[in-house]
């Protein structure tokens, strides 16, 4: 033991004699223990989130040793410290979003129990340095396919990932699921999003295509035609620190095809209907690179009793898609979502008269709906490039088929379901056999989308007649005089008279049903009354035959009345027609029985409008009284 | 212009005629109706439309193609006329309009007889109309199939149904037919509810 001065000395040797003079025992007098030194360590600067740990091995006793370790914080954000009696203890450094001090006090204890003045130590956390990190990976879609075996149907068990093309997705915040970064995947399906870094973060991938500038298009698939937003598919959240997140969204549905527990399940089902779109929105851009689609709206849910386009109140152009797998859905079967994106196509670029409706294979139809349902599944296996059009189904025994068709192949040449104007896998297979490069049988042409999308955006769009096979292939031979005889050997072979094509028909010599020629009949102004005939036979509204088409040349500027008297002797038979002007609605004649209808519009001297009458027991959307044949009487005063 | 010639009259004569022998034609020798068929066990179909197990021979009607009006029936069921028709799914579809009536009203837990009848628009092969199960419903009846299906013939079926508490408002019906040009099929809603006694409405303007 070693003395600390004199004084000290000269109060011992006091202190002994004390003892001694009181005859307490003999020997020497017990040294005084001496107090520990606790020494914290040295301070440190850490970063936030980084593991520290405290340093009191320097602690010392004079006179002993140091027998135990007491570590408090006394100042900064609370933190756990684990192993707060020992030399070493530990902590992790707290977040801060500023940096920030934290303060440790080291009191020891001795062998004997001393405890020392207490030693303190700061360690001082940085905040982090945010930084922008790239997250960047692919976004894939499972899409379920046909088996290649009958019954061809639907293979939910082996769906393949395909990229997710032009799709919106986004960066969110996992907590507050604040957006922070947005982006479109590519043509690979490929994304990169900048974040900072170390935040939690989660990908959305959005069902909506929007691309601005030239070309643009704005696509989108939801459920409903209102209130809703588009599909969303998120990822689990990860650190935005991983570089590389790869996205690939399920189908959510049973291998047996049966419905999951909700459609928002079925997380594919939008993305494979945009990834169709998308093909579609390629193919004609390749021929119309300036092509500005207007917004589309899909809309998938189980809600919808058919697949179809229209336009909404408003402007609103939406599509709607079967999404019951109990029966029919069609966000896999991609003919279908393609049909009816080229009625979409067809209505915005190029013109439409198609009267809508249910339409069959084999079916006599209207020539304008033959053009369009046509030129929709045309379109579809063109851009495609697939001519096989097949659309799965559930039928009642719960199998996976398919109903189907090859573009390729031709209709019959007589009988049942023979070519016609009037059928619309006529007009597929003409508009297939002009575009694809196999020659067979009367396709000996190859003209590829162009010239096609060419006629139907000129003189198809303006064609003073209702559009139909006849104006089309007009339009086509006019902007093609040179395929003009390839042409007429490819429409001849559909049982219309290609080689004295008009727009109007005037030389077409076949008809499904008797007394349906000419097509058109001509009517002038106080020229007399003309009989067309409404004729049954193929069926009601949307069929060949319900309805007689009629071409009047104004010769003057001003008024005119026309006047529509049915041979139908119910006492509510009901006659209605309407006038078109290249496409644009100049009159409509709908106001119920009792007969005649009749009205009154302005027209101009040298303009060909035509007109469309029908009896209502035949050619309306809803049949009023009994269908039948009837003589329809048009005069023009 | 056009109006109707003596040869169009000659062939609207001969058109009447027609009728009265298509009318002729179609009196059956007083077959009585068949009892409602026993389902048949179900099996997997050979072709890619569904076909049935067993088929039950349909009983046909044709209706003239001049004037379905004036079309009368055989005795396996109601006229074509009396009955509405069921609404389809709306996109391509198979070309068949199905008409339908219930000997009743349709009330839970009361046997109804449904006379359904498949009228292709075009002639096809290989037609069948089959009954969706669903629950809440109970009708006995195996598919009506047709080897060879005739434009404008009524392929008809009958089937005694029940229906249950909570059961479905409609009856579905898948109406399958092969087509020169390719194979097409078509769901149609019959409604169990009370409907307006109109006839048939697609369902809107759709293409």
């Amino acid at each position: 033991m070693r003395y600390k001065g004199t004084g000290l000395i000269v109060a011992g040797m006091a202190a002994l004699l004390v003892l001694n003079a009181c005859g307490g025992g003999g020997g020497a007098a017990p040294t005084p223990n001496t107090a520990p030194i606790a020494r914290a360590g040295s301070a440190q600067s850490v970063s936030a989130g980084a593991p520290v740990t405290l340093n009191g091995s320097a602690s010392s006793d004079a006179d002993g040793s140091i027998a135990g370790y007491a570590w408090t914080q006394t100042a900064g954000t609370s933190v756990t410290l684990t192993g707060a009696s020992t030399a070493g203890p530990s902590f992790v450094a707290p977040q801060v979003v500023n940096t920030s001090t934290l303060t440790f006090s080291l009191v020891v204890t001795d062998n004997v129990g001393a405890l020392s003045a207490a030693s303190s130590v700061t360690i001082t956390v940085n905040a982090p340095v945010i930084v922008n990190v790239t997250v960047a990976g692919t976004v894939r879609f499972a899409r379920v396919t046909y088996r290649s075996t009958s019954p061809f149907g639907l293979d939910y068990a082996n769906p393949v990932l395909r990229p997710a093309r032009g799709v919106a997705v986004r960066a969110i915040d996992a907590g507050t699921l604040a957006v922070l970064a947005t982006g479109v995947t590519d043509a690979s399906g490929a994304y990169s999003l900048t974040v900072t870094s170390n935040a939690t973060i989660a990908i959305q991938v959005v069902a909506q295509m929007q691309r601005a500038g030239t070309p643009r298009w704005d696509v989108r698939v939801q459920n409903g035609l209102t209130g809703t937003a588009p599909y969303t598919y998120a990822s689990a959240a990860f650190s935005s620190n991983v570089g590389t997140k790869d996205i690939d969204i399920p189908t959510g549905i049973p291998a047996n095809g049966s419905n999951p527990p909700s459609l928002s399940d079925r997380a594919s089902g939008p993305f494979a209907i945009l990834d169709t779109i998308f093909t579609a929105i390629q193919a004609v851009v390749a021929v119309a690179p300036s092509a500005t689609f207007p917004e589309l709206l899909v809309d998938w849910g189980v809600q919808t009793d058919g697949s179809q386009f229209s336009t909404a109140a408003g402007g609103v152009q939406y599509i709607q898609l079967l999404a019951d797998l109990g029966e029919d859905a069609d966000e896999f079967d991609q003919h279908t979502v393609a049909h009816e994106f080229g009625h979409f196509v067809e209505h915005n670029f190029s013109r439409s008269d198609n009267r809508g409706g249910s339409h069959s294979l084999s079916d006599r139809l209207d020539m304008r709906t033959a053009f369009g349902e046509g030129f929709g599944y045309g379109f579809a296996a063109i851009v495609l490039n697939d001519p096989v059009v097949r659309d799965g189904f559930v039928n009642t025994l719960g199998q996976q088929v398919s109903g189907s068709f090859n573009a390729e192949t031709n209709p019959p040449s007589t009988g049942a379901g023979a070519g016609c104007w009037c059928s619309e896998i006529s007009v597929v297979s003409i508009l297939w056999d002009l575009y694809d490069s196999v020659s067979d049988g009367s396709d000996n042409i190859s003209l590829g989308f162009a010239p096609i999308w060419a006629a139907m955006t000129g003189d198809q769009r303006n064609t003073p007649a209702f559009t139909s096979i006849f104006s089309f292939i007009t339009a086509l031979k006019a902007a093609q005089p040179g395929s003009a005889a390839l042409i007429n050997t490819l429409v001849a072979a559909q049982n219309i008279n290609a080689a004295s094509i008009d727009a109007f028909a005037t030389a077409e010599t076949n008809a499904p049903f008797p007394n349906m020629l000419p097509l058109y009949a001509n009517i002038t102004r106080g020229g007399g009354p003309v009989i067309v005939r409404s004729i049954d036979d193929g069926g009601h509204f949307n069929k060949a035959g319900n309805g007689g088409l009629l071409r009047f040349v104004a010769t003057s500027t001003g008024p005119v009345t026309v006047t529509l008297t049915t041979s139908n002797p119910a006492v509510n038979s009901d006659p209605d027609f309407f006038v078109q002007r290249s496409g644009i609605l100049v009159a409509l004649g709908d106001d119920g029985a009792p007969q005649p209808e009749t009205e009154t519009f302005n027209v101009t001297a040298g303009t060909t409008y035509v007109i469309n009458a029908y009896d209502c027991a035949n050619g309306c959307d809803t049949v009023q009284g009994t269908p039948g044949d009837y003589d329809l009487t048009v005069t023009i005063n | 212009m056009r109006k109707p010639s003596l040869d169009m009259r000659r062939s609207l004569v001969a058109g009447a005629l027609t009728i009265a022998l298509l009318t002729a034609c179609d009196k059956p020798a007083k077959v009585p109706e068949r009892p409602p068929p026993v389902p048949a066990p179900e099996a997997a179909p050979a072709a890619t439309a569904p076909a049935p197990a067993t088929t039950q021979p349909a009983t046909m009607v044709s209706i003239s193609a001049a004037h379905p009006a004036a079309t009368k029936v055989n005795d396996a069921g109601p006229a074509i006329t009396a009955m509405r028709m069921a609404t389809a799914s709306s996109k391509i579809g198979v070309p068949v309009d199905l008409h339908y009536k219930f000997d009743g009203d349709v009330q839970t837990g009361r046997p109804v007889t449904l006379y359904l009848a498949a009228v292709p628009r075009v002639e096809g092969s290989n037609l069948v109309v089959s009954i969706k199960e669903a629950p809440g419903i109970v009708a006995t009846a195996a598919p009506l199939a047709a080897q060879k299906a005739s434009a404008r013939t009524a392929y008809r079926q009958q089937l005694l149904l029940t229906k249950r508490e909570g059961g479905p408002t409609e009856l579905r019906v898948l109406v399958t037919m092969e087509l020169p040009e390719g194979s097409a099929f078509g769901w149609f809603g019959v409604p169990l509810d009370g409907v307006p006694a109109v006839q048939s409405k697609q369902s809107g303007t759709l293409r």
